[in-house]
């Protein structure tokens, strides 16, 4: 056996029995208390605003139209929906308690949906050609006044970034809706289609629409930044009642003439939002939470 | 186990109590559409059944200065089912639209005779029976069913220049008649025959029904060059009138509703006026424009309009329709014990609505039938059918 490989093994065996040695005190220590700040973090209320946007998948489930075709199928006057398109915001505020890792919330918002669609319609002459087309365009718009019941789950807490996934239940209290309209005619009884406008109307439409709930899940991550906590969240919600009085479908309106009736629908959104919440349990006056 | 069951449970009561339920049939605004640029719908009175609805219609023809026969059928949410025509030698129906027992009745014209004929329909619309109602020249102009189940029909007479009232039975025998005079001379007469070939411009609101437990019937008609309401026993001369002014003034529209109180509307020239509650005397010489209460400036010039008696609650209502400067259907609710408008309703925004007729069916809910124009331009029957709680909600 030469030196060197001597030496080698001694090292060896020294690190080892260093190892084991540290191994054994380790195991004897006594059980460490949780710092102040993850007790702190472990239970906990936070309070905050909360605004963010939404995108609408109408989904039309009962469709009628205030038109009763006589020579035609009543499928030619469905509506053409918007799914995803039209751009809504809601503001609000963001209360939850926090236990390891589980947090119960509400998160009480002002929401604007906006959604859209077209419908068309075209008349024949004798000879089979088209006379006459009217389209016209609805741009709906439905205020709610929303209440989430959130169950959320943290994925894993590793330095001041928390994902999490969340799921709950909805109830929205319809506030306001208003529906504009803008008709265009197209005129073909001279050969080509001359277009010209058939006016755009604005009309208040609250009565025709009703509160609505739902489930709704996602998932976000919070980052515990500049003495603030903050919640990047995603959600889909689904309805599972639908956001127009049936009572009121085949009832007159102001667009009635042009066949305008809502149809029945369940309002799907996608919601991403911004949440700041605070804590509002401090250990002391002292503490530096981040 | 237990528990998932629970959770399931109420996860189903959850998501089914989103499915509410209603009722389609209560109320509705329909507007029966046709494909085609070159058809025209005119309504002219419905009648409601036991599967839904039956809408008598006007239509162009291209074979006759008349207007052709055409029924549509209905279903009870008043959604079209189907529609049938009648031949072409069947013109000029008119209205009402009168249910006796299960057969649904209305008056036409046999053009190649010029003879009133009784038109009668089933609900399913299996056909038209025809039967001769009036012999010999008679042009209709309107019907009823009397407290007997008889039928009375309105027409006129071009060679004898007279209006003449007759009693029909279900089957389409003739029962008694009588004619009055429209004066000598042609200028009524083409007023009458404008009536026919160019309703849209020149109709005239004719009508006729009888004094309940009274057997005295009342016309609105040309009697002796004047378009006046006339009261008659079918004796050689009239009871009683209430002139109008030759074509110039007169009733537009008028319901008794005891006795011989009226509610009626009518024109003076280009101004209407409403009197919910006027008291007729049908065994005199009276004068329509006396009974005019002050002007309805919403009313366009010498408007359609219907009048029927509402009760809710223990009270009252008289409800008229009409047609308004702005080209919509308007619904007045008068308490009849007052006289006092309690309620206004409007029908119709964006393209012109007018009025044909107005209902209340066996669930005290309002009919209102009329036509509509179609991206302004396609005219268009629509039925709207206001429940009793909507009515209700009108008042104030």
């Amino acid at each position: 056996m030469t030196r060197s490989v001597y030496l080698s093994a001694n090292r060896g065996l020294l690190t080892i029995v260093c190892c084991l040695f540290t191994l054994s005190l380790l195991a004897q220590r006594p059980k460490q208390m949780p710092s102040s700040f993850d007790s702190f973090l472990d239970t906990q209320w936070w309070l905050g605003i909360r605004f963010g946007a939404n995108f609408s998948q109408p989904f039309p489930s009962d469709k009628v139209s205030a038109f009763s075709p006589i020579d035609y199928e009543t499928s030619e006057l469905e509506k053409d929906y918007h799914n995803f398109q039209d751009i809504g915001a809601m503001a609000g505020m963001d209360i939850s308690f926090y236990h390891k890792g589980i947090s119960i919330g509400l998160q009480p918002s002002y929401k604007h949906v906006n959604y859209s669609y077209t419908s068309e319609r075209q008349w024949f002459g004798t000879g089979g050609e088209t006379q006459f087309a009217t389209q016209y365009d609805v741009s709906q718009y439905v205020n709610f006044l929303e209440i989430p019941l959130v169950l959320q789950y943290e994925i894993y807490r590793r330095g001041q970034i928390s994902p999490f996934v969340f799921g709950g239940l909805f109830y929205s209290f319809v506030i306001s809706a208003g529906k504009d309209a803008k008709v265009t005619y197209f005129d073909y009884s001279s050969g080509g289609g001359v277009e010209s406008p058939g006016g755009q109307f604005s009309i208040g439409v609250t009565k025709e629409f009703q509160n609505y709930f739902g489930a709704l899940g996602g998932l976000g991550a919070a980052f515990d930044y500049f003495n603030v906590r903050t919640i990047l969240a995603a959600s889909y919600q689904q309805s599972f009642r639908s956001i127009t009085d049936r009572e009121k479908q085949y009832r007159d309106n102001e667009l009635s003439s042009l066949g305008e009736a809502n149809d029945k629908i369940n309002l799907n959104n996608i919601n991403v939002s911004v949440s700041l919440v605070f804590p509002l349990r401090y250990i002391d006056k002292t503490f530096q939470p981040y | 186990m237990r528990r998932a069951y629970i959770i399931l449970l109420a996860a189903y009561g959850f998501w089914s109590c989103g499915d509410e339920s209603f009722d389609a049939t209560d109320s509705f605004t329909k507007i029966y559409d046709h494909s085609s640029a070159e058809v025209a719908y005119h309504p002219i009175d419905m009648v409601k059944t036991e599967e839904g609805f039956l809408i008598l219609a006007a239509t162009q023809l291209d074979e006759s200065d008349f207007s052709g026969v055409q029924v549509i059928q209905l279903d009870e949410k008043g959604d079209f089912v189907a529609e049938q025509t009648a031949d072409v030698e069947y013109v000029a129906p008119v209205g009402g639209f009168m249910q006796v027992d299960t057969g649904y009745f209305f008056f036409a014209m046999h053009e190649p005779t010029l003879s009133t004929v009784l038109i009668s329909v089933t609900p399913t619309l299996s056909g038209f029976n025809i039967a001769t109602a009036v012999a010999g020249p008679s042009y209709p102009l309107a019907g009823s069913v009397n407290d007997a189940d008889e039928l009375l029909v309105l027409t006129y007479n071009p060679e004898a220049l007279q209006t003449v009232i007759s009693r029909v039975s279900a089957d389409g025998t003739f029962l008694q008649g009588i004619g009055y005079t429209i004066g000598a001379g042609s200028d009524v007469e083409a007023q009458i025959i404008s009536h026919f070939v160019d309703n849209e411009r020149s109709g005239l609101p004719f009508f006729c029904g009888e004094l309940a437990g009274t057997g005295q019937v009342y016309f609105n008609g040309f009697y002796n060059y004047t378009l006046s309401l006339v009261f008659s026993s079918f004796g050689d001369a009239p009871d009683g009138v209430l002139q109008g002014q030759a074509t110039d003034g007169g009733v537009s529209a008028a319901m008794p509703v005891i006795g011989s109180n009226f509610s009626l509307v009518g024109f003076q020239f280009n101004d209407n006026f409403v009197t919910p509650a006027a008291t007729l005397d049908p065994n005199g010489i009276n004068s329509s424009i006396d009974l005019a209460q002050g002007t309805i400036s919403e009313l366009k010039s010498r408007s359609k309009a219907d009048i029927v008696l509402w009760e809710n609650g223990g009270n009252q209502y008289v409800v008229v329709a009409a047609e308004t400067q702005n080209r919509q259907v308007v619904l007045y609710i008068y308490d009849y014990a007052s006289g006092q408008m309690v309620g206004i309703e409007r029908i119709g925004y964006q393209n012109a609505f007018t009025l044909s007729s107005i209902k209340v069916d066996d669930e005290n809910a309002l009919l209102v039938l009329g036509s509509t124009y179609v991206s302004g331009r396609f005219e268009r029957a629509f039925l709207k059918k206001l429940s009793a709680d909507q009515l209700k909600s009108f008042i104030q």
